[in-house]
């Protein structure tokens, strides 16, 4: 092993056979340390990342030195990938150790079992027989890291590794990482669309735009004092991100219950999630913050009806008119944003089709047309929007375009789900920029679902956890 | 004129088996439209200015296919037999799909007891073959009644009925998936009808996989009426001409050494499933291809 010595990059160019997608990237890879490569999407970090693991696709075209080490390992944003469902998970680690380190196929099995142990599955035993799907998305990816880590890479590459995960799944991977890093001396590289993670993970940080290196540097002087002006105002956005807290704030309650359960729409007897005694108030903002699988999306679904759900003592006040379920015509006073825009958009529709099927029936006919514009301006689209189709957009695009529709019906209640989860940070700051300023011309109650406490802390005034 | 050029554009896309199956639909549409005027002789004439025609006589200058046993001019029999042919596609294919698209719609959308319902109604239609079905339906319906509106009743219905459970399961799959999807889930939250969400968002999403089946099911249609002309249940030669049952007759003439009588109504047969198989099968085979050229 070639252990003192610096990997490198220099002038690497990747490219497809018209363009190059990644140009002129040059940075150094110190042992013992944690490099971050990080962009918006389609920044080129992940091709950057394939190059350095050898893992690029056939036709792709390279230019320039990669002096990465033989023994490279990359760990992808999904889990399941890294894994064949066929075969038991622990067996899978047993083969690495036996590849990587040459061991005994018993001393393997004895030590992928030590193995899932340190990284706080509990009964490792019982979970080296356990498959792939068995495991949540949190648990595989410290398993895909312990897997990677077996083959005793010199250089570990997460590619995006954490960010399908929550806060405490992510900080439990990068620790994993951290100790192994400590015990081995490896190189690693984070990529990640994330500057928080950079900032608290990396020593070294190169920020990537559109393939090419807009600037790098140790991560102290590159986050305090950035030079290029895109990151500087990533970083201002992100660090002075100010909510304007709500003044107005009414005692009327608009949704209040004693008790939901939702219950799961395929097997009607099993309960997914229970919440008791909640209340939000007219102009209120409220996030609930939970980690991933702990039902949150489900308690919305189950709120809004497409999920069975059992609602004790409810009471709405919308429209000075009090009800005491969630009714058809409840609902016409509700907003919805998901997750991800591009699902939210019927892909036969262009934008204006699909905000005139919201509108119709509550909108009056004449003003249909009208109200589009109005909405599409408020999110700040223009006209021209309203005939495209759904794949012309970009995601942060798109996702305005999914809260002008969710506007368009005039509600009260504006429930949003992970709005921003799908979007890059860039993008992120934008929409929750957004949501502030039409709160407060709209007179919107909100409930907001996220992991982040990012996007909570910003946009709400008061957060629950479940 | 803008369907024109689509179509156009859909054809040169398409891959040559394609292509081939394309061709041959369109030219049975032409034979259907024009055949009436194009059969030198009605399907059910044997005689012309006071000569009757001779029997079983070989393909000659007053008829290009020869005559078949019963004195039938065989090119008049053959191009009036997509007459029935045809008859049968408009009648079953529109039947099952509405009734199976609409079924997989609702399934998806209820879910619980009217999924349950519906599932238990579409695993009993699975088991029946179109063949048999069409005999139990001439049988029932009409009272083993044999002529042109029977015999094409019973095969359209028969086939309908087979093709409905398979409809049914393919659109209550690409449903379930559509009814999932963002779009549909923040309609419900907002109170949209279910009924706009159903017809507008989730049947126009849910129909992708449609045309392969369509095709299947004009291919068996047609398969199903000649296989009922050819037991005797079907059309019979004094109310409509139909391939089938030629062919049943024709089975005796081969012996004697006449080709003309069976060939020629086979290669008709032959070209409108052959057709509509080449069709149902490389449409998605090529987008498939297409699926994989775009990754």
């Amino acid at each position: 092993m070639t252990n003192k010595e610096n990997f490198a990059v220099q002038e690497l160019s990747l490219g497809i056979a018209s363009r190059w997608l990644v140009e002129d990237v040059s940075f150094e890879i110190p042992m013992n340390q944690t490099v971050g490569l990080f962009g918006s999407s389609g920044s080129g970090k992940s091709s950057i990342a394939r190059a350095l693991a050898n893992q690029l696709a056939p036709e792709i075209i390279t230019r320039g030195i990669l002096s990465a080490p033989e023994r490279t390992s990359l760990v992808q944003q999904n889990p399941f990938l890294s894994f064949n469902p066929v075969i038991c998970v622990g067996d899978q680690i047993a083969e690495v150790l036996v590849r990587g380190k040459g061991m005994e196929q018993k001393e393997a099995s004895i030590q992928a079992v030590k193995l899932i142990g340190d990284l706080g599955l509990t009964e490792p035993a019982k979970r080296y027989k356990d498959f792939s799907l068995q495991f949540s998305g949190g648990e595989l990816q410290r398993l895909a890291v312990a897997k990677a880590l077996a083959f005793d890479p010199n250089l570990l590459i997460l590619d995006e590794a954490t960010s399908a995960l929550d806060e405490a799944n992510q900080n439990l991977v990068l620790d994993f990482v951290g100790r192994h890093q400590q015990q081995t001396g490896c190189a690693v590289i984070l990529v990640s669309h994330s500057l928080e993670l950079i900032k608290e993970r990396c020593s070294y940080a190169v920020f990537l735009e559109s393939g090419q290196v807009m600037e790098q540097g140790s991560v102290d002087t590159l986050l305090t004092i950035p030079k290029s002006e895109r990151l500087q105002k990533l970083v201002s956005a992100r660090q002075g991100f100010r909510k304007n807290t709500n003044s107005k704030l009414s005692s009327e309650q608009i949704l209040s219950f004693e008790e939901i359960t939702v219950f799961n729409p395929d097997q009607p007897r099993s309960e997914l999630v229970s919440v008791s005694n909640f209340s939000l108030a007219k102009g209120e903002s409220v996030g609930i913050v939970a980690p991933s699988g702990s039902g949150k999306s489900s308690l919305l679904k189950g709120l809004l009806g497409s999920y069975p759900a059992k609602l004790r003592n409810a009471k709405l006040t919308l429209r000075e008119t009090v009800l005491t379920r969630v009714s058809q015509k409840a609902k016409q006073s509700f907003g919805y944003v998901l997750q991800d825009p591009r699902d939210s958009f019927d892909p036969r529709r262009i934008i204006g089709s699909s905000l005139a099927f919201a509108a119709k029936g509550i909108v009056a006919k004449g003003i249909i047309e009208k109200a589009i514009v109005e909405v599409l301006d408020d999110v700040g689209l223009d006209t021209s929007f309203a005939t495209r189709l759904p794949s012309q957009l970009s995601g942060g695009q798109l996702q305005r375009a999914s809260i002008a529709r969710s506007l368009i019906t005039k509600p009260e209640v504006l429930f949003l789900d992970e709005p921003t989860s799908a979007l890059d940070q860039e993008n992120e700051v934008l929409i929750l920029d957004l949501l502030q300023s039409l709160r407060e011309k709209y007179g919107l109650t909100i409930l907001l679902i996220s992991h982040s406490s990012f996007v909570t802390k910003a946009a709400t005034d008061r957060v629950i956890s479940l | 004129m803008r369907l024109f050029s689509n179509l156009l554009n859909k054809f040169k896309m398409a891959s040559l088996p394609l292509r081939s199956g394309y061709l041959m639909i369109g030219l049975v549409f032409l034979v259907y439209v024009f055949g009436p005027y194009l059969a030198p002789f009605d399907f059910d004439q044997i005689r012309d200015d006071g000569t009757k025609f001779q029997t079983l006589a070989p393909p000659n200058a007053a008829h290009l296919f020869g005559t078949s046993n019963l004195g039938f001019d065989v090119l008049s029999r053959t191009i009036l037999g997509f007459q029935p042919a045809v008859a049968v596609i408009v009648i079953s294919v529109p039947l099952g799909v509405v009734i199976g698209s609409i079924a997989g719609v609702l399934a998806a959308f209820f879910r619980g007891w009217v999924d349950r319902i519906l599932n238990f109604l579409a695993d009993l239609l699975f088991v029946f073959p179109a063949l048999v079905l069409s005999m139990v339906v001439s049988l029932g319906i009409y009272a083993g009644q044999t002529g042109f509106v029977s015999g094409v009743m019973a095969a359209a219905i028969s086939t309908a009925i087979a093709f409905i459970p398979k409809y049914f399961r393919a659109v209550r799959v690409e449903a379930s998936q559509v009814i999932g999807s963002g779009y549909v889930q923040i309609s419900i939250a907002s109170g949209v009808s279910s009924w706009r969400i159903l017809a507008q968002q989730v049947l126009p999403n849910s129909i992708r996989v449609l045309p392969i089946l369509i095709s299947k099911n004009a291919a068996d249609a047609v398969l199903v009426l000649a296989g009922l002309g050819f037991l005797g249940l079907g059309i019979t030669p004094d109310t409509g001409a139909e391939w089938g049952y030629d062919l049943s007759l024709a089975v005796g003439d081969l012996l004697v050494g006449a080709w003309w009588t069976a060939f020629f109504p086979s290669l008709a047969l032959l070209l409108l499933v052959l057709g509509f198989s080449l069709i149902a099968e490389w449409s998605a085979e090529d987008s498939l291809r297409r699926k994989r050229e775009s990754l």
